[in-house]
């Protein structure tokens, strides 16, 4: 017989990184979840993407076990990425870190589309080029 | 006790936009992140929160308005629920058994250990290695057999020594643990010297993978993940010699171990015991070189 699932919990946390601190300890200690079995379990799952966020979807059933799934990173991780850099522009009005190119905002945009909420690819496109400007990344006109 | 000291940053912001936030929001120090429908909650440590990650958090939501992305976005900053969730998981438990004869006791549980036990009073903290999770049990039982006999521990990506302790309480003469983790460095001194242990080990805060020891250690334990004991083993067994013992564990039992068996044999190491306990997969090597 199937489980009785007793709630849900949405995380976005380093791969390989995740630690009891907040907001993991935070968002599951409540719900009545074993912290330590979550953050080895989901460091195991993510060991070859360290530091990179991972959104992930706990369900937590009556017996306080938990099963759990991983999702694509945010897009502005993939900016970064597309973008080589490792991090942002500290000051994006003025320092401009990198540029993409427009494939690779089309890119990006069509994996994200529906998390975006963007109806069709060129709306999407509008939020990933806007994205990367605030980080401080050009992108080819 | 330890005490959370972290701020909470929420962001009243449409879904979608955890998707455009939350890289560079790690990028100014906020750890993980929270997505509720219409806010984001994210968490800083008050010693990362600075004027200039102030700064930096507004230039960054002031830009993505002007560029049209996202409305003008409202945030607050305030303390964090200080509760310790690990802690009161961990009390909720009581003592908990491993091997033959270790218990480890968090403070507060009243607990009268039976004879030839060994008592381990690990408060659970930040660090990994309470006793909650089946890996610290395994490779507690899997050493019990083979501490007393040695003469040098290496315990690699300590947490907060649990490993190193049961050795040293079993018998083992000295040890050496070794984490990459703040939290863990502390820990694991701490608890050390509440056991009167600090003359026998030492913790080194660094690399438990790439590192130089002038030692040979005759009982070696890992409880990390899989990919890092990959990539550490061959190091691990320069500090090694004929006939020490080799406990690895933090693997998943469905993980395919072919790689392992593998590096495992050409180093030398034959398994002579495994042990699968929760989903979590444990082994007992010696080094008998060809």
């Amino acid at each position: 017989m199937a489980k009785k699932v007793i709630d849900y919990a949405k995380l976005v946390i380093p791969g390989g990184q995740a630690t009891p601190a907040p907001p993991v300890g935070t968002a599951l200690g409540p719900k009545g979840v074993n912290i330590m079995e979550f953050v080895k379990a989901f460091n195991a799952k993510t060991q070859d993407q360290p530091g990179v966020l991972i959104p992930v979807e706990l369900t937590v059933y009556a017996d306080r076990s938990f099963t759990f799934i991983t999702k694509t990173p945010p897009a502005s991780y993939l900016i970064k990425r597309a973008a080589k850099l490792d991090k942002g522009s500290a000051e994006p009005h003025t320092v401009k870190v990198a540029q993409l190119t427009k494939a690779q905002v089309q890119e990006i945009a069509e994996l994200k589309m529906v998390d975006l909420n963007a109806h069709t690819v060129e709306a999407a496109m509008r939020i990933i080029a806007g994205t990367a400007r605030a980080m401080g990344i050009t992108v080819e006109s | 006790m330890s005490e959370t000291h972290y701020y909470e940053l929420e962001i009243d912001c449409p879904q979608f936009s955890h998707e455009l936030l939350t890289s560079v929001l790690q990028d100014i120090g906020f750890s993980g992140f929270i997505p509720k429908n219409d806010h984001l909650l994210t968490y800083i440590h008050q010693l990362k929160w600075t004027p200039t990650q102030a700064d930096r958090l507004s230039a960054f939501l002031s830009t993505l308005t002007e560029t049209g992305v996202l409305p003008e976005l409202h945030w607050r900053i305030h303390a964090a629920d200080g509760t310790d969730w690990v802690n009161r998981w961990r009390r909720a438990l009581g003592a908990v058994h491993a091997g033959e004869h270790f218990v480890i006791v968090p403070p507060g549980v009243d607990y009268t250990p039976q004879p030839e036990e060994i008592t381990l009073n690990i408060e659970p903290r930040m660090a990994f290695g309470t006793g909650d999770h089946a890996t610290t049990r395994m490779a507690l039982a899997l050493l019990e057999p083979h501490a007393e006999s040695a003469e040098r521990v290496l315990d690699l990506g300590c947490g907060n020594g649990v490993l190193l302790l049961g050795a040293l309480l079993k018998g083992a003469k000295q040890g050496i643990g070794i984490d990459n983790e703040e939290e863990s460095f502390q820990e694991s001194r701490e608890n050390l010297e509440s056991h009167g242990l600090q003359e026998r080990a030492e913790i080194i805060h660094g690399d438990a993978l790439h590192f130089s020891l002038d030692s040979i250690f005759d009982l070696i334990v890992a409880n990390i993940l899989y990919l890092p004991i990959l990539e550490g083993l061959p190091n691990w067994t320069v500090h090694a010699s004929e006939n020490s013992c080799l406990i690895l564990t933090g693997i998943e039992a469905n993980e395919g171990r072919s790689r392992l068996d593998e590096l495992t044999r050409e180093l030398g190491w034959k398994v002579e015991r495994e042990m699968i306990e929760q989903e979590w997969f444990a082994a007992r090597y010696f080094l008998r070189r060809p």
